[in-house]
């Protein structure tokens, strides 16, 4: 029997049944159900992570709130680090931000008229290097534009969270994580559709509890 | 013989006597050191902005003769100097240019502004030359070379072609940059011997001295200094003599100081008309670069900048770019102003560019932390600007409370980063999203309705404020769910709110992302 190469092995293109290890830096949720849930125990740090959202109000934004209460916090110990909003399809309730812990002064704004701006404006706030995380909402995004994404997060080292219709999930996307949020009568429910390195799972938001 | 039997008379080599700058040493200041830059293209320059060289042009004086010549034009042999018809002879797709020597006279001045970053003193030496005493700039600078590379790659990136030379006195310097004699003099020794190589028309003295000393057979300066004075004083004049005495550094030379204007106000002329963004680009460059010259001369940042766009037979389109730390660097006005233009519409293709910028606050280099590696507060600032000069000033914003119940009105938009340090109101629960304005809903039995009938889970929470400022509601908000899960906000006017009552009564507000 001949053994297989060993540096076939550690091409991180091959993935293996079975095999855990290797996982990117993350960022944890806040919630420990979604901690354990998600590849590596947390959002990626550093990576595209899409999330599909059916329904508006599905708990798109709970899901995020106690990261970005602590990234506006860790932000005011170094003044650094904006949370860019970009072209989201509401208005952030300043209130509602506030009561969570959320840093008003660190949030930025951010709309666009049309796709290509919202995806020029967060490829620039992501190679800036100076915001902590990036959320995006956009509908039409082609492969080759979320590749450049992918990139720029990489090289700004920022997280980058793009919110997209759940038609988009039937294209294909270099996108580390990719989750929908689907409703139901009884709230929403998470599913991991991509990943790496992972079986698929769900877990319904309303069980979320914050630590 | 009579060789012998001569008095020594003293000759202009100044071999007896003594050099000025031949001091005692110890107890004396370094002495100065002169860079000269001269602008030999000049005339050219100030009447093709963000141009290539790519066409032959030359600039004539009012009597019709060639001033100056573009490469091309050179190349087919226009020279300065030549009658205009020979020039169109020689050349027949020629371009010409009449000299503007006021626009030469503020393009002089401008670079001295520019150059005042270098050393404190700066003198101009119209039309087209200026003096820069840099001996107490080189340790700054990290050397003579260093400082000269940097002044030549600045200037290269502005378009304007440059000969410079550094000698112990302004006179020669000058005179070695008209020769084109780049490597520096730095031991005031050495100058009769490099002067002397010069020809004598590099001193600029008046063409009667010139043909004078070429009726005497001299071919360059040394042949000069070997005449005796008294001779050359009598047949030359005074005035050339007191000009070698002054290269040599035998006879002070003060220069006046170039005094800056208050403001800045630069003015490029295009090439030919044109829309080419990339063209108006390195026009801008050129001003940039300028302004950041004078803002560090004075060590002054900006806040903003005016740019006009003029047009021919048209109202010029003027854009201000802001900034929302001051900045003095062309770097950083270049990326704003890129941005600005992709989302211009140029109404007419552009004759000229001006530049205008108040120098403000004095620059704050010490925006880095205290270990200079917190990343991102200039860069956060900056990409506030790069979003802001794309898409506009007010699609870039941030938030902040304000102290009032009317959920509307209990948020503004802010400058990003603004620390408003506002606790969070007491209250009920809040939505994640607000909707820009309340939307009407349906009902259906008296209650509300969205994609089927809506769910209340909580409330109600009422809110009754405003009446006194005209703006008043009176509202009882409920949380909602919908038949599909999504979690609303959503508010019942009352009877008594006269101005939003109407047939609908239920209005969605917010959604609980």
């Amino acid at each position: 029997m001949t053994s297989i190469p060993h540096d076939l092995l550690d091409d991180p293109r091959l993935w293996r049944a079975g095999r855990q290890g290797r996982h990117w830096p993350t960022l944890s949720s806040g919630y420990p159900e979604l901690d354990a849930l998600l590849p590596g125990g947390g959002w990626p740090a550093a990576m595209l992570t899409e999330i599909a959202v059916e329904r508006w109000g599905s708990g798109e934004l709970t899901l995020f709130m106690p990261l970005l209460a602590r990234l506006s916090a860790d932000g005011h110990t170094c003044k650094a680090g904006w949370i860019a909003w970009i072209a989201p399809p509401f208005l952030p309730y300043a209130p509602a931000l506030a009561a969570a812990g959320v840093d008003l002064s660190r949030m930025l704004l951010v709309r666009g008229r049309d796709a290509g701006e919202t995806l020029w404006a967060a490829e620039q706030a992501l190679q800036s290097g100076s915001c902590r995380v990036v959320l995006a909402w956009t509908g039409r995004a082609d492969g080759r534009q979320l590749r450049r994404l992918q990139l720029a997060a990489e090289n700004g080292r920022t997280p980058l969270i793009l919110f997209r219709p759940p038609s988009a999930l039937a294209a294909p996307s270099p996108a580390t994580l990719r989750i929908s949020l689907v409703g139901g009568a009884e709230g929403a429910c998470l599913r991991l559709v991509k990943h790496r390195g992972g079986a698929s799972r769900s877990l319904p938001i309303a069980l979320l509890q914050e630590r | 013989m009579s060789k012998a039997s001569a008095q020594p008379r003293p000759d202009l080599s100044g071999r007896r006597a003594p050099l000025a700058t031949g001091r005692a040493a110890g107890h004396t200041p370094a002495p100065p050191l002169w860079l000269c830059l001269g602008l030999p293209r000049l005339p050219l320059e100030v009447r093709s902005g963000g141009c290539d060289d790519d066409d032959a042009r030359i600039i004539v004086d009012p009597a019709g003769r060639v001033v100056r010549a573009s490469m091309l034009a050179a190349d087919n042999g226009v020279a300065p100097g030549l009658p205009l018809n020979a020039a169109l002879a020689l050349c027949p797709g020629l371009v010409v240019l009449e000299r503007d020597e006021a626009a030469e006279r503020d393009a002089l001045a401008r670079l001295a502004a520019w150059a005042g970053a270098f050393t404190p003193l700066v003198s101009l030496v119209p039309p087209a030359a200026l003096l820069l005493e840099v001996r107490g700039s080189l340790r700054l600078f990290g050397g003579l070379d260093a400082l000269r590379r940097r002044i030549r790659e600045v200037l290269r990136s502005t378009g304007h072609a440059c000969r410079e030379a550094v000698a112990p006195t302004p006179l020669a310097a000058l005179w070695l940059a008209r020769a084109g004699q780049a490597e520096a003099i730095m031991d005031p020794a050495a100058l009769a011997s490099r002067i002397g190589a010069l020809r004598p028309a590099v001193t600029g003295w008046p063409e009667a001295t010139l043909t004078a000393l070429r009726s005497l057979g001299v071919e360059s300066l040394a042949d000069c200094l070997r005449l005796p004075r008294d001779g050359f004083a009598r047949r030359l004049g005074r005035g050339p003599l007191a000009d070698l005495d002054r290269a040599l550094g035998r006879i002070p030379d003060p220069r006046p100081a170039f005094r800056a204007p208050p403001r800045y106000h630069g003015t490029l002329e295009l090439a030919a008309e044109s829309a080419d963004t990339a063209r108006l680009g390195r026009a801008l460059h050129a001003l940039f670069a300028e302004l950041e010259g004078f803002l560090r001369a004075r060590q002054r940042a900006v806040n903003r900048l005016t740019i006009r766009l003029t047009h021919l037979r048209r109202p010029a389109t003027e854009l201000v770019l802001g900034l929302v730390t001051p900045g003095l660097e062309a770097a950083h006005f270049d990326a704003l102003f890129t941005e600005r233009l992709e989302r211009l519409v140029l109404p007419a293709p552009v004759i000229s560019v001006v530049l205008e910028a108040v120098p403000g606050e004095p620059f704050d280099p010490a925006i880095v932390g205290l270990f200079g590696d917190e990343p991102g507060t200039a860069a956060g600032l900056q990409l506030v600007e790069r979003l802001r000069a794309r898409l506009g000033h007010d699609a870039v914003h941030g938030l902040r409370l304000l102290d009032e119940h009317r959920p509307e009105r209990a948020w503004r938009v802010a400058e990003p980063g603004i620390d408003t340090c506002m606790t969070p109101p007491a209250g009920g629960l809040r939505p994640g999203w607000l909707l820009e304005s309340p939307r009407p809903l349906r009902c259906r039995e008296g209650r509300p309705w969205l994609d089927g009938m809506l769910l209340i889970e909580a409330g109600p929470e009422r809110l009754e404020a405003g009446w006194w400022d005209g703006g008043g509601i009176a509202r009882d908000y409920w949380v909602a769910r919908t038949s599909a899960g999504a979690r609303l906000w959503i508010f019942r006017a009352l009877p008594d709110a006269g101005a939003e009552a109407g047939e609908e009564r239920w209005f969605l507000h917010g959604i609980f992302g």
